[in-house]
Formats: structure tokens, C-alpha cells, sequence
């Protein structure tokens, strides 16, 4: 795990899917948000 | 020339990623923690990392990230005035302030260093970003994974170092995890190689060591070590669930035996919403769920009597794997029962 912001969102991605899941008492997918396409 | 700048502070880790050296350096011995300072270059080329004279502000004043590795420091943000004051000048910072956005404005620093509430990370970000400062931040990232992605595109936008201080990502116990969930060695831990979570309770390096003495380490970093087992557990059976009762991450005979009772889980407010575009509904899920109250009886420390799937189908006794009447899974003994029946009608035919 390197101290960068793509392995930064991905934590934050498992931290929701975990409260997520804590809250439905299910078992959900953890789904981590594209990098927004830069436009020139 | 970064050896020579962070000689004074005591280096514990140098990393380079490419243009963009992320310098890990410890912090005063006093506070004993850690400090990431992230080092970039601007868009003409100027070599941003080898002024010595960088002007940081680091947000939050509770004093912890005291970095001082050449780089100087030019403003002080805390909530408590004269506790941010105190600490500026204990640090011979010149600036000193309760007000972020306005700090921000005067000082224009080169890297901007947050360590605040988690619900300050998102908007003190973005606008040092927007300022053209680099920017290293306090885990956890912020309060949700769109808040993360926005500050992750909005540091790529500006063509700014972002940096995230993950704690105890080197830590033995972590990594360990990490290569379990990134080899795809789903179900290993949790049904193959049930001894391989023991493992991490076993430290095998002097870093390690302390962190697992909950005499050493206090609560704090045992339960950090207990966590990282629980989630290595739960993500090698490819699943996240964690709806304890009392709210805490092991499953302990007084936990298990308040869901026995029917105890609901603990709801905390949701800081993002379950209805959001990527949220899935709980409909939509295909998986199984898992066990509620009324079917506990195991979970109370009485053995389970087998009762089969079918009347007349459980041997009543309490071998390993009996289920209950209300389990759905169907116990061994009502398996063999069932592949001795479908043996006998064929034989008959």
C-alpha cells in the first residue's frame, strides 16, 4: 500500500462498504469510484 | 541532498515515486509520531524539494506533526487561539490562527499539512489544492469514498502531490493481510488455513513485538492488531460483515450471546447515503445472509441437537456441524440419510 491518494480511496471505499454493511446486515461489494477523465 | 536536509530530524523511511519523492521522516521525539512530507515540482520546473526554505502550514494544533526536516514552517492553524499561539511559538512559527481559509489567503504555502477532524480533510484540501500547494493528509482520507475520489481528482487536476498518512501500513501483520486479499486467496484463511490468522498474533520482527503486547502497546495498537485479523478474515471469505450488537469488531461470547437474545445492531449515522448511485440495496444482493437470533442456539455455548432438514431426517445427536431446525443448510448426518436413501431406490430399480 503506497501513501497516495488511489490506495486512499480504495481504503475509504472498503470503510463505507464496511459501515454499509454493518447497517444493512448484509454483505455488500466494495466499489471504489473511477478517476475522473481529465479533459486538455 | 534530502539526506542532508533531514539529517537534524532523523530519517525513518525515504520512498521516491517517480518525480514526485515522498520523503517519510520522523517527527520530534516528544510527540513520537510520524510525519510524511510530500515533495513535488511545479509545472515550469522549478525543483520545489531542494529549497530548503519550503513555507509549510500544517492545520490541527495538537501539536503531533512538528516536522522539521528544512522545511519552514509558516503558519499555525488550531481551534483553540491561544493553544495554536502557544504552539507557534514554541516552533518559531510567525503565524498563528483559528481561521484556515484566512491563513490559507495570507500565507500561500508550498505544501499544506492536515491533520485536523476527518471532516475537515475534504474542504481544507481542496482549497490548498486550488492555492497550487501540495498537500499531505491525515488518515482516515475523509468522511466517505466521494469526498476521497474528489480530492484524489482534484490533485491530479492541479498537477499537485497529495499524500495520505496510512498508519502501520509497513507493520508485518498488515502487509500479511494485504497479500492475502491481493493474491485472491479467498476462502484460505477463513476454511483451508485457519492457522494462517493465528499468525498474525505471532510477531516475527522487533517492530512488530510491542505492538502485539497489549502490556507495551496499550489498547490502541492490540486492537488494531485484532482488527487487521478480523478484516483479513473477512475479506479472504470475499464478504464484509460487521453488525455486532455492542458495536466492536471480535466476535466475543458476550457479543455472541446479546445477538442470541435478538439484541438489534448498534446504528451509528450514516455519513453518505445507502440509496447513493453506487450504494447497493440490500434486495440486490444476491449473497446468503447471515445467521440472526432464534436460530443461536451454539451461540448461547449449548451444543446444537441435529434435527436434520426433514422430520425424521436428524440423528438428534450433537456431532460436529449439527444444525438446528431452523438452519437451512442441511446437516451431515441428514446428508448421508439422504445419499443412503437414493442408493437404496436405485438399487431397487
Amino acid at each position: 500500500m503506497e501513501p497516495d491518494f488511489n490506495d486512499a480511496v480504495a481504503v475509504q471505499s472498503t470503510l463505507d462498504a464496511a459501515r454499509l454493511s454493518s447497517e444493512a446486515g448484509t454483505w455488500v461489494s466494495v466499489e471504489i469510484p473511477e478517476p475522473a477523465t481529465l479533459h486538455a | 541532498m534530502v539526506d542532508d536536509e533531514l539529517g537534524q530530524a532523523g530519517v525513518a523511511r525515504i520512498a521516491h515515486r517517480g518525480d514526485s519523492p515522498a520523503v517519510q521522516v520522523k517527527a520530534d521525539g516528544a510527540s513520537e509520531r510520524a510525519a510524511t512530507i510530500a515533495r513535488g515540482r511545479r509545472k515550469d520546473g522549478e525543483a520545489q524539494g531542494r529549497d530548503p526554505r519550503h513555507r509549510v502550514r500544517p492545520h490541527g494544533a495538537g501539536g503531533g506533526v512538528r516536522a522539521a526536516c528544512g522545511l519552514r514552517a509558516r503558519g499555525h492553524r488550531g481551534s483553540q487561539l491561544e493553544k495554536t499561539r502557544q504552539i507557534a511559538a514554541d516552533l518559531g512559527i510567525a503565524r498563528a490562527s483559528d481561521d484556515w481559509r484566512a491563513l490559507l489567503a495570507d500565507v500561500k504555502p508550498d505544501l499544506v499539512s492536515v491533520a485536523t477532524p476527518a471532516y475537515l480533510h475534504h474542504p481544507m484540501m481542496l482549497a490548498a489544492l486550488d492555492q497550487g500547494a501540495h498537500v499531505l493528509c491525515e488518515k482516515p482520507t475523509a468522511l466517505h469514498r466521494h469526498q476521497a475520489a474528489e480530492m484524489r481528482d482534484r490533485a491530479a487536476a492541479r498537477s499537485r502531490v497529495a499524500a495520505i498518512n496510512h498508519e502501520f501500513r509497513l507493520l508485518p501483520a498488515r502487509r500479511f493481510a494485504l497479500e492475502r486479499v491481493r493474491g485472491c486467496d479467498r476462502h484460505a484463511a477463513a476454511r483451508r488455513d485457519p492457522g494462517a490468522l493465528r499468525a498474525l498474533d505471532q510477531p516475527q520482527s522487533r517492530a512488530m513485538t510491542w505492538l502485539a503486547d497489549r502490556t507495551k502497546a496499550a489498547a490502541s495498537s492490540a486492537h488494531s492488531a485484532r482488527t487487521t485479523r478480523t478484516a483479513c478474515a473477512r475479506s479472504s471469505a470475499s464478504r464484509i460483515a460487521c453488525s455486532q450488537p455492542c458495536g466492536s469488531t471480535s466476535r466475543s461470547a458476550a457479543c455472541r450471546a446479546r445477538r442470541a437474545r435478538g439484541a438489534r445492531p448498534r446504528t451509528t449515522p450514516a455519513p453518505f447515503s445507502t440509496s447513493s448511485r453506487t450504494a447497493r440495496t440490500p434486495s440486490s444482493i444476491s449473497m446468503p445472509r447471515r445467521r440472526t437470533a432464534g436460530s443461536g442456539s451454539r451461540s448461547t455455548g449449548a451444543k446444537a441437537r441435529c434435527a436434520g432438514t426433514k422430520a425424521g431426517t436428524g440423528c438428534g445427536s450433537s456431532h460436529p456441524g449439527a444444525s438446528p431446525r431452523s438452519s437451512r443448510s442441511p446437516s451431515p448426518c441428514a446428508s448421508r440419510a439422504a445419499r443412503a436413501s437414493r442408493r437404496s431406490s436405485h438399487r431397487s430399480r
